[in-house]
C-alpha cells in the first residue's frame, strides 16, 4: 500500500499549485461510489514522468555523452527540457479529463439547493497548475537518477557534481 | 645489454639528439640501455648543450617511469645511463689553449719545430681549441689521442660487460669527428691489456656511422673563412682514403654506415661556441636510425676475433624517390619502425600544446580519486615533459624547414582537422558524434578508469596518453 500511494504523496507536496479538488480527482474520486475507486491518475502520470526522466538521463550521460556537453549548465539544459516535457504530460492528462467531463461533478462545481452551478471549482488553470507540479517532480526524478547513475558515463560523470 | 654511443663533434651531438627524440617517442631499439658519451673540445657548442639538456630531461622522465607489470607505455622506455658528468668526455689541456701550447711548440728544439711547421700551418698552430678544431682534423688527430687517459675511458673499461656494444657517430668533413673517429676506434681495438675488461672491449661489437657532407657554410663576415665548405669534399676524399686503409681495410669495425646527401642547406658561418647552432637535419635523423639498425643486428653477424671483425657489414641508406621526404618516402621497414610511435608522440605533443589548457579545467580524465591537478602540472615531471615536448616539436619544425625537407607531419594548429596531421595519410572515420579534440578527450576520459590508481602521477599520465594515442592512431588508421 505504501508504494501504491508513494507517487501520490509526492505530488501532494505541491498540491497548492493545482488545488484540493483536482487532487481528489487525481486520487481517483468517483461520485457514484463516493470513494476513491477510480483510476489513480497520480500513478500513471508519475510512472510516465519517471520513464521520461530516465530516458533523458540515459540520453545525457550515455547517448550524447559528449566531452563538450559535460558542464553543469549542460546538465541543466537537459533537466529543463525534461521538466518542460513533464509540464506538458501533467497538463495534458489533467486537461483531457477536465475537457471530457471525467472529473466528478462534486469536485468540479459548487451548486446551490436547486442544483445550479454557483462556482467552478476546477478550471483549466488548475490543469496547468498540475503540469507545473509535474515539472517539479520531474526535476526531482532527474536529479535523483543523475546522482545514482552518472558514475559510468565516460565524459559526463562529473556533471553536474564533481564530488557526488 | 648496453650500447655505448660516442658522439664526436657537432654532428655527433645532433645525431644523438635525434636518437633521443626517437626514443622519447618510443621507437623500438634492441638494447636495454644506451650510454651516450660526447667528445668535443667546444664545451659551449650550442648543439651539444641542447642535447645534454635533452638527455638530462629524458633520463629524469625515464627514471620516474616503470615499464614492467602490465604497463603498455613505450614513451621514454629505453634507459639512458650517464657514464661521466654532463655525458662529456673531458679532454685535458684544451680549454683556453692554443694548439701550439698544447704540443709545447715553444719548448721544441729547432728540428722538431721545423717538423711541426711542416705538418701544421701557422693558423693551425695559433688555433685556440676552446671552440674545437675549426675543421682541421690534423689538429684533432693529435689532441684526441689522449682518449685512453681520460676518466670516461676508464669508466667505460670498468663498466663494460660481455655482450655490450659500441657505436661511434661522426662527420667526415669536420675537424673533431673526422680525426676523433679513427683514433677512438684504434684506442678501443688496442686497449692496454692491463685495463679492466681490455679483452672484452678489444673484441666488442663496434659499429660506426660516418656522415658525408650534407650542408654548406656561408661566408665569414670578417673574411677569415677558417671554416670553408668548399674544402668539405676534398677533406672527405682524403678521409675516405685513410678509412679504406685503416678502418674498412683492416676490418676494425663490425658495421660501418655511410650517409650523405647533396649539400643544399646553407648554414650561417660560425667557428663554434654558442653561435654554432645548426638546425636539425634529415641526415642526422637517418644517422640515428643507423644506431637502431646496429642494435638489431644479431651477435652472429658482429663477431670479432683478436680485435678484427670476422664479417664486417657496410650499409647505406636510400629512399624511394627524390625530393622532400615524409613517411611514405621511406621503404617499408623504416616506415614500420617509425610511423606508429612518432605519430602517437606527435599527437600527444600537439594535444599538450593546443588543447590541454582548456581540457584540464573540466574533463573527466583530470578528475577522480587521484586527479591531475595544478600541483601535477606545475611539478617537475610535467615541466620536464614539457621541455622535451618543446624540443621535439622544434626539432620536427627545423627538419621541415631545412634542405632537404623532412615533413612527416603538418605541425600547424588545425583544430578542425586534428587527425589530418600525417602528411600523405587520410584519416579513417570513427562512428561517433565526437570529432577532433572532442574525440581525443572522449578517449582520454574512457581510458582514465583503466589506469591503475596505484601508479604514480607521472606514470598514470604517460600510460593514459600512450593508451589513448595508440587507440586513436589505430581507429583513425594513421599508421
Amino acid at each position: 500500500m505504501f508504494f501504491v500511494l508513494l507517487l501520490g504523496n509526492l505530488y501532494c507536496w505541491f498540491q497548492g499549485l493545482y488545488g484540493y479538488n483536482l487532487s481528489g480527482h487525481l486520487w481517483g474520486w468517483e461520485d457514484a461510489t463516493q470513494s476513491y475507486s477510480g483510476i489513480l491518475v497520480y500513478n500513471s502520470v508519475g510512472m510516465w514522468t519517471l520513464i521520461v526522466s530516465a530516458v533523458m538521463m540515459v540520453l545525457y550521460y550515455y547517448v550524447i555523452n559528449h566531452p563538450r556537453f559535460n558542464k553543469w549548465w549542460h546538465w541543466g539544459i537537459v533537466a529543463v527540457a525534461n521538466s518542460l516535457i513533464a509540464l506538458l504530460i501533467g497538463w495534458y492528462r489533467a486537461f483531457s479529463d477536465f475537457n471530457n467531463g471525467l472529473i466528478a461533478d462534486s469536485l468540479m462545481y459548487a451548486r446551490d439547493e436547486n442544483g445550479e452551478i454557483v462556482e467552478e471549482l476546477i478550471t483549466s488553470a488548475n490543469c496547468w497548475g498540475f503540469g507545473m507540479a509535474n515539472m517539479i517532480v520531474a526535476f526531482i526524478f532527474f536529479l535523483v537518477l543523475s546522482l545514482l547513475f552518472h558514475w559510468w558515463s565516460t565524459n559526463a560523470r562529473y556533471s553536474p557534481f564533481v564530488k557526488f | 645489454m648496453k650500447t655505448y654511443i660516442f658522439g664526436i663533434g657537432g654532428t655527433g651531438a645532433r645525431v644523438i639528439k635525434s636518437l633521443t627524440m626517437l626514443l622519447s617517442a618510443g621507437v623500438e631499439i634492441k638494447t636495454d640501455e644506451i650510454v651516450p658519451v660526447f667528445i668535443d673540445t667546444d664545451a659551449a657548442a650550442a648543439n651539444l648543450t641542447e642535447t645534454v639538456t635533452l638527455l638530462d630531461d629524458y633520463k629524469s622522465i625515464n627514471e620516474s617511469l616503470q615499464f614492467a607489470g602490465g604497463v603498455r607505455n613505450r614513451f621514454f622506455k629505453t634507459r639512458v645511463t650517464q657514464l661521466v658528468g654532463q655525458f662529456r668526455l673531458n679532454l685535458a689541456n684544451t680549454q683556453g689553449k692554443k694548439f701550439k701550447d698544447y704540443i709545447g711548440f715553444a719548448t721544441l728544439d729547432e728540428p722538431n719545430k721545423a717538423l711541426a711547421q711542416m705538418l701544421f700551418s701557422q693558423d693551425n698552430l695559433d688555433t685556440s681549441m676552446t671552440e674545437g678544431f675549426l675543421g682541421n682534423p690534423n689538429i684533432g688527430s693529435v689532441v684526441l689521442n689522449q682518449f685512453s687517459q681520460t676518466k670516461a675511458f676508464a669508466a667505460l673499461a670498468n663498466n663494460f660487460q660481455k655482450g655490450d656494444r659500441i657505436f661511434i657517430i661522426s662527420s667526415i668533413f669536420g675537424g673533431t669527428g673526422a680525426s676523433g673517429f679513427p683514433l677512438l676506434l684504434k684506442n678501443l681495438r688496442s686497449m692496454d691489456p692491463k685495463s679492466p675488461n681490455a679483452s672484452l672491449i678489444q673484441n666488442a661489437s663496434i659499429g660506426a656511422i660516418t656522415v658525408l657532407p650534407y650542408f654548406n657554410v656561408g661566408q665569414d663576415s670578417q673574411n677569415k673563412n677558417r671554416i670553408d665548405s668548399s674544402t668539405f669534399v676534398s677533406k672527405t676524399q682524403a678521409a675516405l682514403e685513410y678509412y679504406a686503409a685503416n678502418i674498412s681495410g683492416n676490418n676494425s669495425l663490425n658495421a660501418l654506415y655511410y650517409l650523405g646527401d647533396t649539400p643544399t642547406a646553407m648554414y650561417s658561418y660560425s667557428e663554434g661556441g654558442t653561435t654554432q647552432r645548426n638546425k636539425a637535419h634529415l641526415m642526422e635523423f637517418i644517422a640515428a636510425l643507423a644506431v637502431i639498425d646496429f642494435c638489431r643486428l644479431g651477435d652472429n653477424s658482429l663477431k670479432t676475433q683478436n680485435g678484427v671483425a670476422v664479417n664486417p657489414v657496410y650499409k647505406e641508406f636510400g629512399v624511394q624517390e627524390d625530393g622532400d621526404v615524409n613517411f611514405k618516402t621511406f621503404y617499408d621497414g623504416t616506415q614500420q619502425l617509425l610511423r606508429t610511435p612518432m605519430t602517437q608522440f606527435t599527437l600527444m605533443c600537439k594535444y599538450l600544446n593546443e588543447q590541454l589548457d582548456t581540457s584540464r579545467k573540466d574533463q573527466a580524465w583530470t578528475r577522480g580519486k587521484r586527479p591531475f591537478d595544478d600541483a601535477f602540472f606545475s611539478g617537475s615531471f610535467f615541466q620536464q615533459l614539457s621541455s622535451v615536448k618543446e624540443a621535439y616539436m622544434n626539432w620536427l619544425e627545423e627538419m621541415g624547414n631545412n634542405q632537404r625537407k623532412f615533413v612527416p607531419f603538418s605541425l600547424e594548429e588545425r583544430k578542425n582537422d586534428v587527425f589530418g596531421l600525417v602528411n600523405g595519410v587520410l584519416p579513417g572515420k570513427v562512428m561517433s558524434l565526437k570529432s577532433n579534440y572532442a574525440l581525443f578527450d572522449s578517449y582520454l576520459n574512457g581510458n582514465e578508469g583503466k589506469i591503475p590508481s596505484t601508479f604514480g602521477a607521472g606514470q598514470r599520465f604517460m600510460e593514459l596518453f600512450y593508451q589513448t594515442t595508440e587507440k586513436l592512431v589505430a581507429d583513425k588508421k594513421l599508421a
